[in-house]
């Protein structure tokens, strides 16, 4: 079983030259078409002018709806705030613990299911069902364990995020092609060298988005608790101004979510690409 | 295929036999870890409950009506992007990168509008679902083979016959794939949302049985909700399976050339 949500977030921006329906497209190769981002940007600008504007003529409740500029300004403001980037730090280390033992554990685990073949036989599709259920849930299981503290959430996204690890470390090592390791039993490789110098550069790029997933996960997972638990860092600063009834600080808060974990995963991304090299 | 099913049924003996074994021993606290048999014990008591079955009720009325609502926005979105090269790159960088963005930090706004009741979670619910669906169904219609349009072309088909006879059974699996993952998130996502405010659901009673520190019916209720999360999903896959027989057939078909 492929696991579906890993598919779900590795669509990602990969636009290959897909074949495409004969009619239409052809034109856009002779006009002058600007750069696909700045289209981009502009439709997240007219979308921006018209809530602006919805809000100002009032169709929009100016209690529901604060107006985007108002927002845009103050998030500008508060980006540069010591206090809001002790926040953003707090979420990345919270982030980066959890994703270090998911990342060590998850690789260790899917080695496990892949060189014992009648574990991974029996467990590999308990892991995929696991990565498909409602993990999240389970967090006043870990608020009893560990306390209402950054340790329950650490060790809820490093729970979640090791499923998909597994999943990737096992398919990337079994997918390692029969003749390569063949190459390497002639040549007398001893069984740590084949694994050194065969079967981990083979199977290093599918690790790696295996990788860049639990990452993800464990951003949104963190985040996620932090709002509801209202501890830690960035998550909380979203609960703390809805309780508050700050209606412009709540959406200036969301906002910066949005644009730091879209800056955070692109960044993911990029290094994804850059060690597949 | 048999020690298979031997290791995981004693893997879960295993675990729950830790389990029992580490409650029994005093070395975790009563209200850390209650024994297996005193959680299992519990089931039938939260089940009879009479906020038993209200909880049920709203937490499937949000969780199926939220997924509904994101269907209603995911797959028209979804089939204009993927029927559209330009569109497709145009958004897809867009919905990818709002769609890996915790969704529940939306739920404040959507108590703004919609208040504390179930609606708000049948909205934060139909949010986090629209993003998969859309996501499949764009994915879903770019990939349908150029060969079996031209083929029904060349037939003479006509425009509704291309849709209903070609693109509907080519992207049928995908979508429906999408929509059993839109209906995994919509469940995460209402319950989730539940805990923070709501005065009924299955996510409500576990965070408030612990709050109450009825530590064994907590982890009764949260066995219960995984279970039936379980059942849902295993509900949905047979029913994809069901309803994409011909290109299982077709794969079959394809395997056995080979």
């Amino acid at each position: 079983m492929q696991p579906a949500t890993g598919a779900a977030l590795s669509v990602g921006s990969t636009t290959a030259a897909a074949p495409r329906p004969p009619s239409g497209g052809r034109r856009r190769r002779r006009g002058r078409v600007p750069p696909i981002w700045v289209v981009r940007l502009a439709v997240i600008g007219v979308f921006l002018a018209l809530v602006e504007l919805a809000v100002r003529m009032e169709f929009l409740n100016p209690f529901f709806v604060p107006r985007p500029t108002a927002v845009l300004s103050r998030m500008v403001v508060i980006l540069i705030d010591v206090n809001f980037l002790k926040m953003v730090g707090i979420t990345l280390g919270e982030t980066l613990v959890g994703f270090v033992i998911a990342a060590v554990s998850g690789i260790s685990l899917g080695f496990a299911l892949w060189r014992f073949r009648p574990l991974g036989d029996a467990f590999e599709p308990l892991v995929a069902a696991l990565f498909s259920s409602p993990i999240v849930l389970l967090y006043p299981i870990f608020l009893v364990i560990f306390g209402r503290n950054p340790a329950a959430i650490i060790a809820l996204a490093a729970i979640f995020a090791v499923l998909p690890t597994i999943l990737f470390t096992k398919q990337a090592l079994g997918a390692v092609s029969a003749t390569l390791l063949n190459v390497g039993r002639s040549i007398n490789l001893s069984a740590w060298a084949s694994l050194r110098h065969i079967m981990l550069p083979a199977a290093a790029p599918t690790i790696f988005t295996g990788l860049r997933i639990a990452l993800t996960y464990v951003l949104i997972v963190v985040v996620a608790m932090e709002y509801i638990l209202q501890i830690g860092g960035l998550g909380r600063v979203v609960a703390e101004s809805a309780l508050l009834f700050r209606t412009t600080e709540l959406y200036v808060s969301v906002g910066l979510i949005v644009v730091i974990s879209a800056t955070f995963i692109w960044m993911i991304n990029r290094l994804e690409r850059l060690a597949q090299r | 295929m048999n020690h298979v099913w031997a290791l995981r049924v004693g893997a879960v003996l295993l675990f729950v036999a830790i389990w029992e074994g580490l409650a029994r021993s005093g070395l975790v606290l009563e209200t850390v870890l209650p024994p297996a048999t005193e959680v299992f014990g519990q089931l039938p008591d939260v089940m009879s409950r009479p906020s038993f079955g209200l909880d049920v009720y709203a937490s499937l009325y949000e969780v199926f009506l939220g997924a509904a609502l994101g269907a209603l926005f995911g797959l028209p979105f979804g089939a204009l992007m993927g029927s559209n090269s330009y569109l497709y790159r145009l958004f897809d960088p867009l919905v990818y990168y709002v769609g890996a963005v915790p969704k529940i930090v939306l739920f404040p706004i959507l108590i703004l509008f919609l208040g504390t009741g179930v609606e708000s979670k049948v909205g934060i619910a139909a949010i986090s679902a629209a993003f998969p669906i859309a996501v499949y169904t764009a994915l879903a219609v770019r990939e349908v083979n150029p060969i079996y349009i031209r083929a029904a072309r060349s037939l003479g088909a006509t425009k509704t016959q291309l849709y209903r006879a070609v693109y509907t059974p080519a992207i049928m699996g995908p979508v429906l794939s999408g929509a059993r993952l839109g209906l995994g998130v919509a469940i995460t996502a209402a319950l989730l949302a539940e805990t923070k405010v709501a005065n009924v659901g299955l996510g409500f009673r576990s965070i408030e049985y612990y709050s109450r520190l009825q530590i064994a019916e907590m982890y009764a209720l949260l066995i219960l909700i995984f279970l039936g999360a379980a059942l849902i999903n295993f509900g949905i896959s047979s029913l994809i399976r069901r309803a994409t027989h011909y290109q299982q057939q077709r794969v079959d078909a394809s395997a056995s050339v080979t």
